[in-house]
């Protein structure tokens, strides 16, 4: 150690409770001497004299010493502090913040949770609602399934239809194995359990055809077995001009009681006006009970929860309708002409029920199948009764029902290919079939607030991950100081201009330019939905982010150089492009396509022609790949560069991966605050105007799909129905 | 003549922020045109300015900013440039007026009588 650098650690001593500030003061004090020292040199003094002299004019080493810990105390008091902070509060608020952005995406405060039967009693939307409400939507909190839940529901209030109804459906869905077992062979205490539940439905629901029409269906299954026969068929045309031959069913009658008690059930439940498994009002009861979806997530877990409770017994009316459709033939064989055609009308009055009373479109469509298999079997038993003309008079009902049915299906739809792409991913995947026009607005741009979300998180993802790696890193240089006696990284505060620089080009230019691309020169791109613009927005999303990492690094890393130099800790040389080739060349590659892309985009070139996965996802998915494999193989290299550099400047990459640490963590919390609260209200304010639109409900499908003159014609058939006579209702 | 050391030491303040007032400055360069002004009477010891230059940037009355120095002087060595802020400004024109008074009082009695 030379005499000037034993001066100024004795003059700096007491600062080295701050490294930092103590290596900058001494490299300003030497900076001084060297001044000094050159004019004295200047003046005719020697190398050794000049030297001394300088020092010397500095003053009284240890008085210095005490006036510059008196000058900087505050300051490092200060510093101290806020060097603290950065260490213990950082990372933490930057985790943080990507999980509050995480969990507002998946919305856990306000659903039910991501599955429709998950827990959701921990949620603190749910401990704050009164006792009773919290037990409509959960039950007996000791109950260990959901059967047994929806049991303790209405054993609470006995007396009331909805629950009841609600817990023999979610019995039977549930217990459906064992319910499907059940055959001629079974014994009458395997079915007594069923007919029990269904025989209290009927003394809490007297109205209600739905325990009728579940009991016949149970007895109609347990009295024989329904099969195709081999030697006859029918002939069905479908929507697209397409023969197809479809069975008639036998049915091989074991035990003819439990079918003759099908039969007078079946009769007793289309005699009642009401036809309701009361899932429906369950479930509306329940959301009534919750607030309004606030997050995309929730808008999709309640639509995913009306679907999964819309489909009770569907399959039970079908059987129960090819049993009655099978003995209506092999009753006509034998010549029985009334008992034949009640059958037959019964499955007809059946489909009529459930298409009058039903409101999704599965009802509807397996209203028309049971209408459409029973009109088949009607003219075979015409057939078997020797009545050409009846069969003649069934079988051009049954084509102009099915042609009514193929119109339906083939009528020209408000939904054309504009308006598809117009939709988003949501409802172009469930609107096809729909007639009525609806505003897309919301949803869409609720699907984009996502996506973008996603980004975000991406972006943040990686930052915190770097920031997380580079701790891992200073931890075991820690560990390994001693050892290689280089001593540790230091922590810099590159200064607030710096800062200011690195907030400026490594986050506001790029996120600036996104802005600009997106809202400004492809505006008009916002009538439309992810669904036709997922390549555009990938491209845009994944181009901002890629470009935010390099130049967040590049700053970060300039920043740190620049401080570390006026410290006087050895630096390598600055970064330049043209020192390095291969990454300069792969860099233009990776980012020179995703523009190119985008400002294709904005030409017209590049647009999808067709609605599939290479057309819409594959550009964007394929640039971003390339983005992020740049990313990769970027970074790879640079922190290959620098454990490669020589033991000078170990100490620089130590302070640079310490100093990163809080650029990363502050760039994570500054992005992550502002855009994804920014974000998150616009998911927030799209999905209120959802709300605001008619509310979306699976029961009002029908009205609004071009089956709407079907369900007409099933009301006017129902309503028919009941002026006919008794016997055959 | 060599001046009271108490003189001296209240002095320091003023006149740094007088020259930083003029154009940014780095320690050296302070204590050089000091030198020359005063023709060498004002005894400093060249440390003295650097806790002043300190003190002062953390009352922001200067601010601080590390560049390279021109390449005819500085050989291309980095150099800690001070500049006065709007804060060290007003204190100027304070500690001038407080200077002129006390000057003018002392005066008085000093040569007066």
């Amino acid at each position: 150690m030379d005499p000037c650098d034993k001066l100024l650690n004795r003059i700096t001593a007491k600062l080295e409770v701050d490294r930092e500030l103590q290596m900058e003061v001494a490299s300003e004090l030497r900076c001084h001497i060297a001044d000094k020292a050159s004019e004295l040199r200047a003046s005719g003094l020697g190398e050794v004299e000049a030297l001394d002299q300088a020092c010397n004019a500095l003053g009284e080493p240890d008085d210095l010493a005490e006036q510059l810990w008196q000058a900087n105390r505050i300051r490092i008091g200060i510093r101290g502090t806020l060097r603290w902070a950065a260490r213990v509060a950082l990372i933490p608020a930057a985790i943080v913040v990507v999980f509050a952005i995480a969990s507002g995406m998946a919305g856990e405060n306000w659903t039910y949770g991501l599955f429709p039967t998950s827990d959701f009693t921990g949620t603190s939307t749910f401990k704050l609602l009164p006792e009773e409400q919290r037990y409509i939507l959960v039950g007996d909190p000791g109950a260990t399934d959901d059967v047994a839940k929806a049991k303790s529901i209405s054993d609470r209030w006995p007396d009331d239809p909805v629950y009841y109804g609600h817990y023999a459906t979610w019995k039977a869905n549930s217990q459906w194995n064992s319910l499907r077992r059940l055959s001629p062979q079974s014994e009458e205490a395997e079915m007594k359990s069923w007919l029990d539940l269904y025989e209290r439905g009927r003394q809490v629901d007297p109205e209600n055809a739905f325990y009728d029409i579940a009991t016949a269906a149970l007895l109609a299954q347990c009295a024989g077995k329904v099969s195709e026969d081999q030697e006859r068929a029918y002939v069905q045309v479908d929507s697209q001009g397409r023969e197809k031959s479809k069975p008639i069913y036998r049915f091989n009658l074991a035990r003819p009681e439990r079918f003759e008690l099908a039969v007078e059930s079946l009769r007793e439940g289309l005699a009642k006006e009401e036809f309701s498994c009361r899932s429906a009002e369950m479930l509306d009861l329940r959301l009534s009970i919750l607030p309004e979806a606030e997050r995309f997530s929730d808008f999709l877990r309640r639509l995913q929860w009306r679907w999964s409770f819309l489909l009770p017994g569907l399959n039970q009316y079908r059987n129960l309708a090819k049993a009655l459709c099978a003995r209506s033939v092999a009753l006509a064989e034998r010549g029985e002409q009334d008992e034949a055609l009640m059958l037959v009308d019964q499955a007809k009055s059946l489909a009529s029920k459930i298409g009058a009373r039903g409101s999704t479109l599965i009802e509807l469509l397996v209203a028309q199948a049971i209408q459409t298999l029973a009109l088949a079997h009607e003219r075979h038993v015409w057939v078997e009764l020797g009545m050409p003309e009846q069969a003649e008079g069934a079988l051009r009902e049954f084509d102009r029902q099915n042609e009514a049915f193929n119109n339906a299906r083939n009528a020209p739809r408000w939904f054309d290919q504009e308006q598809q792409r117009q939709a988003g991913l949501l409802w172009a995947n469930l609107l096809p079939h729909f007639s009525e026009p609806m505003d897309f607005e919301p949803m869409r741009s609720a699907e984009k607030a996502l996506f973008q979300q996603l980004g975000l998180l991406v972006l943040l993802g990686f930052l915190v991950a770097a920031a997380l790696l580079n701790v891992a890193v200073v931890g075991y240089d820690l560990i390994r100081r001693d050892r290689r006696r280089v001593g540790a990284g230091l922590l810099l505060f590159v200064g607030w201009r710096r800062i200011g620089m690195i907030c400026l080009f490594a986050i506001v230019l790029p996120l600036a330019a996104y802005v600009v691309y997106s809202y400004g020169l492809t505006r008009s791109d916002h009538q439309y939905g992810l669904n036709y613009t997922a390549g555009k927005v990938l491209s845009e999303v994944g181009l901002t982010v890629a470009a935010v990492l390099v130049l967040l690094r590049a700053t970060g890393y300039a920043a740190v150089r620049a401080r570390a130099a006026e410290i006087s800790l050895a630096v390598p040389a600055p970064i330049r492009l043209r020192n390095r080739p291969f990454i300069a060349v792969l860099g233009v590659l990776s980012f020179a396509p995703s523009i190119v892309y985008l400002i294709g985009w904005r030409i017209g070139y590049f647009r999808p022609t067709a609605r599939n996965f290479a057309d819409v996802v594959l550009p964007g998915l394929a640039l971003s790949g390339a983005l992020l494999a740049f990313l990769l193989i970027w970074r790879v290299r640079e922190a290959n560069a620098l454990r490669d550099a020589c033991n000078e400047l170990i100490r620089f990459r130590r302070t640079l991966r310490r100093s990163m640490v809080p650029i990363l963590a502050a760039a994570v919390i500054l992005v992550g605050a502002v855009c994804g609260w920014s974000l998150a209200n616009m998911e927030k304010s799209a999905i209120s105007r959802v709300r605001g639109q008619a509310a979306w409900d699976w029961r009002d499908e029908m009205e609004r799909s071009t089956f709407g003159p079907l369900k007409e014609r099933f009301v006017r058939m129902e309503q028919a129905r009941k002026t006919l006579p008794s016997h055959v209702q | 003549m060599a001046f009271s050391q108490d003189l001296v030491r209240g002095s320091v303040i003023p006149i740094v922020l007088k020259l930083l007032a003029e154009r940014p400055m780095y320690g050296y360069e302070i204590a050089k045109v000091v030198n020359r002004r005063t023709g060498g009477k004002l005894e400093w010891k060249e440390g003295t300015l650097y806790p002043a230059l300190h003190k002062l940037e953390a009352q922001r009355m200067v601010s601080s900013k590390w560049a390279d120095s021109p390449s005819a002087t500085g050989s291309g060595r980095k150099r800690k440039y001070y500049a006065i802020t709007a804060k060290g400004a007003r204190q100027l024109a304070k500690r001038s007026a407080e200077w002129e008074e006390f000057t003018t009082a002392v005066n008085a009695v000093l040569m007066g009588a």
